[in-house]
């Protein structure tokens, strides 16, 4: 109901007249090598190229279907693997298929023609290393009493303590779908899951965006205080839940080139929101060379 | 201690300077200037002795004074509007004086013959702009409204941020740099209608004076500007009623007196009736009878004017006003399987204002006058969703009821008190301040009940906040020869919020410099400070747009202004302006990247970060104020920036109010009795955008395909691309018919009378086949309206 205030706005709008703007000086956008690789210890470096269009060219998006590129990844320094055109694919894959280290630095270089030499590096840091935890729950509303259930909201307030030094400062925390066998036919998904961001603590930096909260210390992050609103059925023979929470670390511009994608698609289609420019961590071009490490911490409640 | 030392040191040299050349053999000449048709006071009139370069203007109640050497003397009077008249003061005359004036339309030939009227010359402040309610009513209309503020935007200076909005960006200030007064009392949301109208209805309002800078030392609380409107105040002669119809609202206004010459009142209110209009159409697209839903505003200003005696009066004003959009469902029941079943809901969504002041006005000696006012000020916003069913049959009987509410709010409590001493040499003004406000950032109460469950009753969000502020400013308008004069003065705030305390001290100095008598130089400089902020990242004025206080994470914004021109009168009707300003902010706030304001669940500290803010510009206005053709040609050609370390990678970047040229040219003619033709016609450069340089495939980890629906844009830079310029001609006839019983004005306006399509918004988006597209919004083509309004 709280929109209604927005509909009438939106009233406003329609009843105006919208009008397709002719951009005849908008300016002449040069192509830039698009390269995008996330890695991890568990898969290999794939690589894909693409070229940046102009905001209003309608050509769609697609991987380059071409072998020229020639690509090199190195670590500390040293020659770690080459990279060719897969055609079925449509990406490149390294001709060793190593598998990145944790801790080790990587760096890539690409070569096009008609490009200038693109380049990036990045690193896989340790996975977040979580001490210990405590978790409660409250009922906050309910809609159906039954026999055997309650249907309604209740609030999980999840504690977290974790190890500064390994988790590092950049950590991307989301929920995870969980078929929950105990609750029969209901399970907890992301989407159902409603963060409360005013009781996060304050010693961290937050963004929620796309389901997912970005975390940010600059000292490390050492806790979590995490408090949400779960929809659902609460049985009262005090079944356990059990619930996943996706743990991801990375490097500050792989976490800075994650958050502020999805904080822009988020807005897409918002006109009055700020537009988020996305930070490039590629020198001469587009897109992104990061390291991710995951792991998922399962709780019971 | 950095505060006591400085505060001694600008205390020793304000003392010095009034100390200086006292002169204590001049005779006092005060009074007011009043209204013969009305007996209202005149405010900002120019009273000047003749053959003496002493001159005066009235203050916002009408009141004068001035000093001379002579015995007897003769007054000059001048007030656009007014026919200007002279008084012989002889030396035995009593005080205070009663200065009469005449409209211009009730003189037969209604040609204005101005005499010499030199204020813009003589006097110290600069940077000011007024205009009188004639000519705003004169001026074209949109949706039939004559509104005040979208008459001062067409100053230089000042820009109303997008389509028909009513909003206020003085010299590269945000929207919540504005100090709005009415009749004293500060209004924190001045717009209904998403800000497509001002709240100030134009027949309740008696005078309009807006300040950009030259900010004399009584003025304090906001960075950019000074909005003092004021109410009339109620004839004194005659019952008179004025009113309205127009396309979109109807107003109807009383005022008379209570007893004459001795008390007035004044009753003034308005109301649109869209929600009728469109009612039909609602019930067509609901389907439904019993629902209902609507949307409308109302205003209502009242005042009352009370002579006690010659030297002391009061003055009560109240205003009351609010946006409402509601969806009612009726108590509907039907029967279902032997179960009678009943529902009824309502859903409000509700914004206003309430204010209320009491002044004290006293002439406690001939050199001495007093204000004294206590105002209460308030904005809210609210919305209640109710619902209740119930369900009843032979064996049972169940009730449920759910309620949600959301209210935010400011609330302001002040005390105020003002002093003009008259020392011939030296005018000064000194005054105190207390103000308790009071913020509600957002309590949200939830409620429900059913039959045979718990009840659930509960408050949470944002309690009230509370703060305090007090000032105390000095001042004085220092005649140090007969070319140069000065105005310089201090404004002490004291801002408590929790134990945290915000002092500051902030000088301000003013200059005129006599080149001739019909030329003079200016310059000014004023440091300003403001303790409250606007959460809103739009010019629309929405009623959820948020005060909040300055915290000691979002500190205490602050300003200085330099400016410097020329004023210059020729021919007796003619005005010129020219002025140059630079201004740098401290402490401005801008929303973070990616922050909406359609976003209401996310804390406000977390959407908005801080930086400075500098503007600099040229400003150019030539004024034609009386005659049977007045009007004016405005230019501004202007810079505005800000740097906020957590926007734009910290990079600085162009406002989005930013707009390198603006140029307004406004026209009033009246033909005769019956006849007035208003023509505006505007131009800007277009407002700075963001807009994306390039895009490119954005993919996730572990995705194998890029992602053509939501691809990633590259931007340049915040603001890197500029709107369409914004241009538009608006036209207006009015014609005046004479009855028996009184006056009828029939005036049609037509807004963008070429329906030039100017941009709204624009959107980069990807259209339902992923063909990427840039749109513009506009809003308004070619707008026609027709208003009646009458008075007798």
């Amino acid at each position: 109901m709280k929109h209604l205030l927005y509909i009438l706005f939106v009233a406003v709008l329609i009843s105006s007249c919208e009008k397709t703007e002719k951009v005849d000086d908008f300016p002449v956008h040069k192509s830039q090598l698009v390269t995008n690789c996330f890695f991890n210890e568990d898969t290999c470096f794939v690589f894909f190229l693409s070229k940046s269009l102009s905001p209003i060219d309608n050509a769609p998006f697609k991987n380059m279907n071409s072998s020229n590129a020639f690509i090199r990844v190195f670590e500390n320094g040293i020659l770690f693997d080459s990279f060719r055109y897969d055609a079925s694919s449509k990406n490149y894959h390294g001709d060793e298929n190593k598998r990145p280290k944790v801790g080790a630095l990587y760096k890539f270089e690409c070569s096009y023609p008609g490009f200038p030499l693109v380049y990036a590096e990045d690193y896989i840091p340790s996975k977040a290393v979580v001490k210990k935890h405590s978790i409660y729950t409250n009922v906050t509303r309910t809609w159906e009493n039954t026999d055997t259930a309650v249907y309604g909201i209740y609030n999980v307030n999840l504690k977290v303590e974790l190890d500064p030094v390994k988790t590092g400062n950049c950590l991307i925390l989301s929920f995870e779908e969980t078929d929950s066998i105990l609750r029969g036919y209901y399970y907890y998904s992301s989407s159902r899951t409603k963060m409360n961001l005013k009781d996060l603590n304050p010693e961290n930096e937050y963004v929620y965006a796309g389901n997912k909260l970005f975390i940010y210390n600059e000292k490390g992050i050492k806790s979590l205080a995490l408090q949400w609103e779960n929809y659902g059925v609460l049985f009262k023979n005090k079944v356990t839940v059990i619930q996943d929470l996706k743990l991801q670390t990375c490097s500050k511009s792989t976490f800075e080139y994650l958050r502020r994608m999805t904080v822009q698609g988020e807005n897409a289609d918002d006109p009055f929101s700020e537009p988020t420019p996305i930070s490039n961590s590629i020198q001469n071009g587009f897109g992104v060379f990061g390291g991710i490490n995951e792991m998922k911490y399962r709780f019971r409640y | 201690m950095y505060y006591c030392n400085r505060m001694k040191t600008i205390l020793s040299i304000f003392t010095l300077l009034i100390l200086s050349n006292l002169t204590f053999a001049q005779r006092s000449i005060y009074g007011y200037v009043q209204d013969s048709a009305s007996g209202e006071r005149i405010v900002n009139a120019y009273v000047k002795v003749y053959g003496e370069d002493v001159s005066t203007t009235s203050n916002s109640f009408g009141y004068f004074t001035l000093k001379t050497n002579k015995d007897s003397c003769l007054l000059l009077i001048s007030n656009p509007g007014f026919e200007n008249q002279a008084k012989l003061v002889l030396i035995n005359e009593p005080m205070p004086l009663l200065l009469i004036m005449s409209q211009t339309r009730t003189l037969k030939g209604a040609v204005v013959r101005s005499k010499k009227d030199d204020k813009v010359v003589n006097s110290t402040q600069m940077s000011s702009v007024s205009i009188t309610m004639a000519q705003i009513k004169m001026l074209p209309r949109f949706f039939g409204e004559a509104d005040v503020i979208k008459a001062i935007q067409l100053m230089p200076g000042i820009k109303g941020g997008s389509e028909g909005s009513s909003g206020l960006y003085v010299r590269g200030g945000g929207p919540d740099q504005n100090l709005i007064l009415l009749d004293g009392a500060p209004v924190y949301n001045a717009s209904h209608l998403f800000g497509f109208f001002s709240i100030f209805n134009s027949d309740a309002i008696n005078h309009v004076q807006l300040l950009k800078g030259g900010f004399p030392a009584r003025y304090g609380g906001r960075l950019s500007s000074v909005l003092d409107v004021t109410m009339k105040e109620g004839n004194m002669k005659k019952y008179k009623v004025e009113g309205s119809l127009g396309l979109l609202a109807s107003k109807i206004g009383i005022e008379g007196p209570i007893k004459k010459d001795k008390a007035s009142f004044m009753v003034c209110a308005r109301r649109t009736y869209l929600d009728f209009l469109l009612q039909p159409i609602f019930r067509l697209a609901n389907g439904n009878a019993s629902i209902s839903q609507g949307y409308f505003f109302s205003d209502l200003n009242a005042k009352v004017n009370w002579k006690l005696n010659k030297r002391n009066r009061l003055f009560l004003s109240y205003y009351v006003g609010k946006d409402k959009y509601y969806v009612q469902s009726k108590p509907y029941s039907y029967l279902y399987d032997g179960t009678t079943i009943s529902d009824q809901s309502e859903d409000r969504n509700q914004w206003g204002n309430q204010l209320g002041g009491l002044r004290w006005n006293k002439i406690v000696s001939k050199n001495v006058f007093i204000n004294t006012q206590v105002n209460y000020t308030k904005y809210y916003y609210e919305i209640v969703q109710s619902a209740s069913s119930s369900e009843v049959n032979d064996t049972s009987s169940i009730e449920q009821y759910n309620y949600y509410g959301f209210k935010s709010s400011i609330r302001d409590l002040s005390l105020r008190s003002d002093a003009e001493i008259n020392m011939g040499k030296h005018y000064i003004r000194t005054g105190l301040s207390l103000v308790a406000h009071q913020f509600e950032p957002g309590t949200a109460v939830v409620k429900y009940s059913e039959t045979g469950q718990k009840s659930i009753d509960t408050a949470f969000g944002s309690g009230k906040v509370n703060s305090l502020e007090a000032s105390l400013y000095g001042e004085d308008d220092f005649e140090v020869s007969k070319k140069l004069k000065i105005n310089y003065g201090l404004h002490f705030n004291f801002y408590n919020y929790k134990k945290s305390l915000f002092p500051s001290i902030q000088p301000r100095l003013a200059a005129r410099y006599l080149l001739s008598k019909t030329w003079s130089a200016k310059g000014s400089f004023s440091n300003m400070r403001q303790n409250i902020h606007l959460l809103t990242n739009t010019s629309l004025g929405l009623p959820n747009d948020l005060w909040v206080p300055a915290t000691n994470l979002i500190k205490p914004m602050s300003s200085n202004q330099v400016a410097l021109g020329i004023a210059k009168t020729f021919k007796d009707i003619y005005e010129l302006t020219f002025e140059t300003y630079y201004k740098s902010m401290k402490g401005v706030i801008e929303y973070k990247e990616g922050a909406s304001f359609l976003n209401v669940t996310e804390n406000w500290e977390n959407k908005v970060a801080r930086g400075r803010g500098e503007s600099y510009g040229f400003e150019f206005l030539a004024q034609k104020k009386s005659g049977n053709l007045t009007g004016w040609v405005g230019y501004t050609l202007s810079w505005v920036k800000r740097t906020v370390p957590e926007v734009n990678f910290g990079k600085t970047f162009y406002y989005k109010y930013d707009s390198r040229h603006d140029v307004s040219f406004v026209l009033n003619y009246k033909e005769n009795e019956k006849w007035d033709y208003g023509l505006v016609w505007v131009f800007r450069t277009g407002n700075a955008t963001t807009m994306p340089t390039a895009a490119y495939p954005s993919y996730t980890p572990n995705s194998y395909f890029p992602n053509n629906y939501n691809p990633a844009y590259a931007y340049s830079g915040r603001n890197n691309f500029r709107f369409a310029n914004y241009h538009r001609l608006d036209l207006s006839i009015t014609k005046h018919v004479k009855k028996k019983w009184g006056l009828i004005d029939l005036n049609l306006s037509i807004y963008n009378a070429y329906s030039r399509i100017n941009p709204f918004y624009y959107k980069v988006g990807v259209d339902y086949r992923g063909n990427r597209q840039i749109t513009r919004v506009g809003l308004f083509p070619i707008l026609p309206s027709f208003n009646i309004a009458f008075k007798f």
